[in-house]
């Protein structure tokens, strides 16, 4: 096969197009790991929701933006529900407890989901101005992909600044690795939980609202992205930032090229990957995760 | 291990005596499902039964990986999977009959578990959940793309061989003769788990579960007896998916997905693990439920999933410790 320079760089901004969307899906998987230690399977679904409350809300003010933003705030409200109720009374139980409890939530939602908007897929168009292409490095890019890099970029950078750069994400990360001891110091560690449990929700949906235009709103996206973000959430090292971020960028990549030349075998190749991280560097890829005995 | 001497007597005479209960109880379930299918059900129903009697092998065979080890795995359809396609493909491709496939297809997922077991022994709790999951992800893509042995994506479809004893052939074409097959396999099968579990090394996979560093410590070999409980789990898994096909005479890629493995999970631990009779309940519940509830709803895992969510919160005896405790009353 011989491709000319133009299609490398589609197929790369395309890859990173791919990549920033999985990071975007991921953190909010990661910061809940990282400061609840929760590998959470209802993530897809909230995904999802987020997905299918964005054809409501637009359909109702016919504003893609409204969508953008008001999905994403009910998700985190159910989000918070969630952690209250159902996730609180499980601390101290094992991780891989949790994990199941998710996955009977995941099952539940996708289902409550289907028959709330039945089993038909939806579109969402994006707002008109970002509906054509740019010209960029002199060739056209679709406008939204672009868009979707520009946004998805700063949102994770947001989120990372947060956590890592601020006070209250200090406190967060000091709640994360001995929640007593914050406790003690006057900080109502339950309801940091409940936020960070909130915005990771929350950030699940925001994803499914930016996804939608590019693929058909439908009742099985939540269960395919789960293990797309599984994986990268393991890449990363369970818990870091930083690790999801460079594992998103690694499996957007050989996802897209990946399909070039692999077919769908580009897949088994991230799964092996991701096999052998868990078996020879269980803190990911960057060594930074906080997954050091299994348990 | 407070009571008197005679209390202890009388607590092992009670236990000998709970045993016998236990054991009439099974042998009548035994008879009545061998008498069943002379009370002239539809078609319909046999194949169903058959079907809760394979689902129940599968679980009963997860069981022993997550109630007697504690290793929770979310790739267990991948080993079902193997044995269907296993001994599909010794079919199409061989021509080979019953009996021979369906231990060629066994092997095959008992060699690929043991494969797997060999590396993944070394993980526990969410990390062999994930690996789990990974290597039946691997398994899933390379059957639905390697179109050219599998069929991909259209799935695997076979006619049924005959089974052929030496001595005797049987055609095998009615749904009666292969529930007698499967029934037949099903006790031996549920009998060999029981045994294993009862067995030195089942006994030692407890220690294991309970506190594997402590197991290490005292002197097992706590990464041979989980290659062990893999292998066993695996194999047993094979032999339902062995069946699955001989009983369909179709298999799809599906069978390998994740989400099917995650249904198996789910009967398991609704019906209780750690039993290997919880499993059982669970897999006929789920199996008959969804039968009944898929004729008028699509919703059906909807119940599921809020039982499901109960049971791992609120009752880690699943059902089978509601059946007990029924039980224990009288």
């Amino acid at each position: 096969m011989h491709y000319d320079a133009t299609f490398w760089i589609s197929q790369i901004l395309n890859g990173l197009q791919a990549s920033v969307l999985l990071m975007l899906i991921t953190i909010g998987l990661t910061i809940i790991f990282g400061i609840l230690l929760i590998v959470n399977f209802a993530h897809g679904a909230f995904y999802m929701i987020g997905a299918y409350l964005a054809v409501t809300i637009i359909a109702r003010v016919e504003s893609f933006w409204a969508g953008l933003i008001l999905a994403p705030i009910v998700v985190a409200i159910g989000g918070a529900l969630m952690e209250r109720f159902v996730v609180r009374p499980m601390r101290g139980r094992p991780v891989v407890q949790t994990l199941l409890l998710t996955f009977g939530i995941a099952l539940i939602l996708n289902d409550s989901t289907r028959a709330i908007w039945g089993p038909f897929p939806f579109s969402v168009s994006p707002p008109e101005w970002l509906q054509g292409t740019v010209t960029l490095f002199g060739f056209q890019y679709p406008a939204y992909r672009l868009f979707i890099l520009i946004f998805g970029s700063a949102v994770a950078a947001l989120v990372i600044a947060l956590l890592e750069y601020t006070t209250v994400g200090t406190v967060v990360r000091a709640a994360s690795s001995d929640h007593e001891m914050v406790e003690a110091m006057g900080v109502n560690t339950s309801s940091l939980f409940l936020w960070v449990f909130a915005l990771g929700s929350g950030l699940a949906a925001l994803s499914g609202v930016v996804a939608s235009p590019l693929l058909t709103v439908n009742p099985g996206m939540g269960t395919d992205v789960i293990i797309d973000a599984f994986v990268i959430l393991v890449l990363g090292g369970l818990g870091s930032l930083r690790g999801t971020v460079l594992a998103a960028l690694l499996v957007g990549q050989i996802q897209t090229l990946g399909a070039v030349y692999l077919a769908q075998y580009a897949s088994v190749l991230v799964f092996l990957l991701m096999g052998i991280v868990l078996l020879v560097r269980p803190r990911g890829l960057l060594n930074l995760g906080r997954l050091d005995d299994g348990h | 291990m407070m009571g008197t001497e005679a209390s202890g007597v009388s607590a092992t005479e009670s236990g000998r005596h709970r045993l016998t209960v236990v054991m009439a109880q099974l042998a009548a379930l035994v008879l009545a499902a061998v008498v069943f299918p002379a009370f002239g059900p539809t078609p319909y129903v046999i194949k169903l039964m058959t079907e809760v009697l394979i689902y129940a092998l599968w679980a009963m065979s997860l069981d022993i990986l997550i109630g007697y080890t504690g290793l929770v795995s979310f790739g267990h359809a991948a080993y079902f999977g193997l044995g269907a396609y296993g001994t599909g493909l010794l079919i199409v491709k061989f021509q080979l009959s019953l009996l021979p496939a369906l231990l060629g297809g066994v092997a095959i997922a008992a060699a690929f578990s043991l494969l797997v077991g060999i590396i993944i022994v070394r993980l526990s709790g969410i990390a062999f959940a994930l690996l789990t999951l990974a290597v039946s992800m691997v398994a899933y893509t390379v059957v639905w793309q390697w179109t050219t042995l599998t069929g991909g994506d259209d799935g695997l479809s076979v006619s049924r061989p005959p089974l052929n004893l030496g001595v005797a052939s049987f055609a095998m074409k009615s749904d009666v003769s292969i529930y007698y097959l499967v029934l037949l396999l099903f006790v031996v099968c549920a009998f060999l788990l029981w045994r294993f579990t009862q067995s030195p090394t089942g006994t030692a996979l407890a220690a294991v579960r309970d506190n594997a560093v402590r197991a290490g410590a005292i002197g097992y070999n706590v990464a041979r007896l989980k290659l062990t409980s893999f292998l066993v789990a695996g194999s047993f898994a094979g032999v339902s998916g062995s069946l699955y096909i001989i009983l369909r005479s179709f298999a799809s890629p599906d069978l390998l997905h994740w989400s099917a493995s995650g249904h198996i999970l789910i009967m398991t631990i609704v019906g209780g693990t750690g039993t290997l009779f919880g499993p059982v309940i669970g897999a006929a519940m789920m199996v008959l439920v969804e039968d009944k509830l898929s004729a008028w709803t699509e919703y059906w895992m909807l119940p599921f999933g809020l039982l499901f969510v109960l049971v791992v919160g609120f009752l880690p005896g699943g059902l089978a410790q509601l059946v007990r405790k029924r039980a224990g009353r009288r």
